[in-house]
């Protein structure tokens, strides 16, 4: 009896799951026949888009690899080129600017994406900048602060401001938090932010997060935090942490275009030698305005916006 | 006739299955062992590299040259992380886990312990990212509350360390107990002893080599683990003063934590010196692996 109470239980579990596959599966053909109709309402719109200048479609396969802080816009970006032009095959992968700017060097990907310029012994890759990136100074909101000083900034990372009462905020102990040695952008907040100075605050109140979300998070948790982080993952976060002005300036890209606003950066794609083929119409394309809608999402500033010479002073 | 030579090529093709897992085996963990092996020599011989006593006596760890104009390749702060989080985790589990395994297989009703072996099973299994993440949003932050730190560091990881080794160290025991035949129990309660004497000195001992595995399996993976001990950790740095109690709650580091925040963002002779702190975690547990197979030598009941 009880034996096939268990037989009927399996086969009903077996009907039920085959007709939930089925069902997937359905979803997935539905699926399958309405692509190839945006598809084509897509190419369309790009045969104007074309006629502009940007969009040129190229078969092959290339791979984009380096900075984590790149890698989800040029991904978005890539995702929607192969959309467009079905030859097109780019991989996008993370691993950190500096492997981005020695796989390029060394020819294991085609394009490196970096938050840093080429080190002075990779003068055969050339520069293509795709974007900028703005990065702004987080805190817990009961630190009590709205602004921050330069100089408040790097007392604070040299561990000579360790309350937030020194530089008017609430009685509360400061917790620095940093990011690891070999991050990017560690290391553009140690160039714009600390004169080029070294983070040495005391061990005991300094914690480390591997990435923006982590730093994001920990400042969310822990009073009295400080942290750095790109513009768009302090959006995420909302209210639950303060983003703070610099000197009394707005992080936006007002400011960054007329460097009032000094921590910024701009986004390289380095390939070796001039690009060609799919590599070129691809970087082309990372200059349209359907790759700087993308850019707007995520908050990065559009590289047209922010003058040359800006860029040119602040990229030595 | 027909079916005795089918029963003799079965046997022959299990035979060579066998076989084949047995070299695969071996191949594995020669080939890993010389994949990173052969790392992990280049960077005492490349230039621009590190001296070998540097690398063992120095506490400063920048191989990519990040905080200073030239790298630097201390790597005994992170040595020293690694090994304080496993000794003490494992020194605080076992005597836990060893009560554990008693309590199931000598006291409890069969019954009770058939409820409780599954559950601790499930807790063998259990992702390290999971016990991070609680130890990340729950531990650190009430540990910071009740020593007024930070709540990151040492303490944070061994105990997370303890909750993941304790299951593996506790289901190996009672296995390693129940295996103890039953003669040797009522042979020490014939001879008058009490349940406490009869488990301390007679099950015990009979168990002593598979206990000592169960002790090496808990250490391998504590010393191996990543995930969930980098993230309550949460510094860059060995703790200046190791030998006080406050050194257990400063934002920290370890070998493992190194590996996995920094090792992609690395190229070159950088990289090689991830290799050498590789290839060291796999020397350290195969060490651990000797230490317990010589204790388990010295086992009275063999």
């Amino acid at each position: 009896m009880l034996k096939q109470w268990r037989v009927a239980f399996i086969l009903v579990a077996i009907a039920a799951l085959s007709m939930i596959i089925s069902a997937c599966g359905s979803d997935s053909g539905s699926a399958a026949t309405t692509t190839p109709t945006t598809a084509a309402g897509t190419t369309a719109t790009t045969g104007s888009a074309a006629s502009s200048g940007g969009f040129n479609c190229v078969s092959g396969t290339i791979t984009a690899s380096g900075s984590t802080a790149l890698q989800p816009y040029v991904d978005q970006v890539a995702k929607q080129y192969q959309s467009k032009c079905s030859g097109a095959k780019i991989t996008v992968l993370p691993g950190g600017s500096k492997k981005g700017l020695a796989d390029a060097e060394a020819g294991a990907s085609q394009i490196g994406n970096s938050d840093v310029p080429s080190a002075t012994n990779q003068a055969d890759l050339v520069d293509h900048q795709v974007a900028i990136v703005i990065f702004v100074m987080i805190a817990n909101p009961d630190a009590g602060v709205k602004d921050l000083k330069t100089a408040d900034i790097q007392g604070i990372y040299e561990g000579k401001v360790t309350n937030w009462k020194q530089i008017g905020g609430a009685d509360k102990p400061i917790t620095v938090v940093s990011r690891p040695a070999t991050s990017g952008t560690r290391a553009t907040f140690k160039k714009f932010m600390l004169d080029n100075k070294n983070e040495s605050p005391a061990q005991a109140n300094n914690l480390t997060s591997d990435s923006t979300g982590a730093v994001v998070q920990t400042v969310e948790q822990t009073s009295g935090a400080i942290g750095y982080v790109t513009l768009g993952g302090a959006k995420e976060a909302g209210s639950k942490v303060v983003t703070t002005t610099i000197d009394g300036k707005e992080p936006s890209a007002d400011n960054v275009k007329t460097n009032d606003y000094k921590f910024w950066n701009i986004e390289h794609m380095y390939t070796k030698g001039q690009a060609d083929g799919l590599t070129k119409a691809f970087l082309d394309y990372m200059l349209t305005e359907d790759a700087f809608t993308i850019g707007d999402g995520l908050q990065f500033v559009r590289v047209p916006n922010v003058p040359e010479d800006i860029r040119a002073t602040h990229n030595k | 006739m027909q079916r005795a030579q089918m029963m003799r090529l079965s046997d022959q093709i299990a035979r060579i299955v066998f076989l084949i897992c047995a070299v695969l085996i071996v191949a594995v963990i020669l080939g890993v062992f010389y994949f990173v092996g052969s790392r992990a020599f280049l960077v005492f011989t490349s230039p621009g590299g590190s001296s070998l006593k540097d690398f063992f006596t120095s506490t400063t760890w920048d191989p990519a040259a990040n905080l200073n104009d030239n790298p630097s390749y201390g790597a005994w702060g992170l040595i020293e992380g690694s090994l304080i989080i496993t000794f003490v985790s494992v020194v605080i589990a076992t005597p836990l886990s060893f009560g554990m395994a008693l309590f199931m297989t000598e006291v409890t009703p069969p019954w009770l312990s058939r409820i409780l072996q599954p559950l601790l099973e499930i807790f063998t299994g259990m992702p390290s990212v999971v016990i991070g993440f609680l130890g990340l949003i729950v531990l650190a932050p009430s540990l910071g509350k009740l020593t007024a730190t930070l709540g990151y560091g040492y303490a944070a990881a061994i105990l997370v360390l303890v909750i993941m080794i304790l299951p593996t160290i506790t289901s190996i025991s009672i296995d390693a107990v129940r295996a103890v035949p039953n003669s040797v129990r009522e042979a020490s309660l014939a001879l008058g002893s009490t349940k406490w004497q009869m488990m301390s000195k007679a099950v015990i001992p009979a168990a002593a080599s598979s206990l000592a595995t169960a002790v090496v399996l808990g250490m391998t993976r504590a010393i191996g683990e990543t995930l969930a001990v980098a993230m309550v950790l949460g510094g860059n740095a060995a703790p200046q003063k190791i030998f006080s109690l406050q050194a257990f709650f400063i934002p920290t580091t370890n070998i493992t934590k190194a590996i996995l925040e920094d090792f992609g963002e690395t190229a070159g002779v950088a990289q090689d010196a991830y290799w050498t702190l590789a290839f060291l975690l796999l020397v350290i547990s195969f060490l651990f692996i000797c230490i317990s197979r010589y204790l388990a030598s010295r086992s009275v009941y063999k």
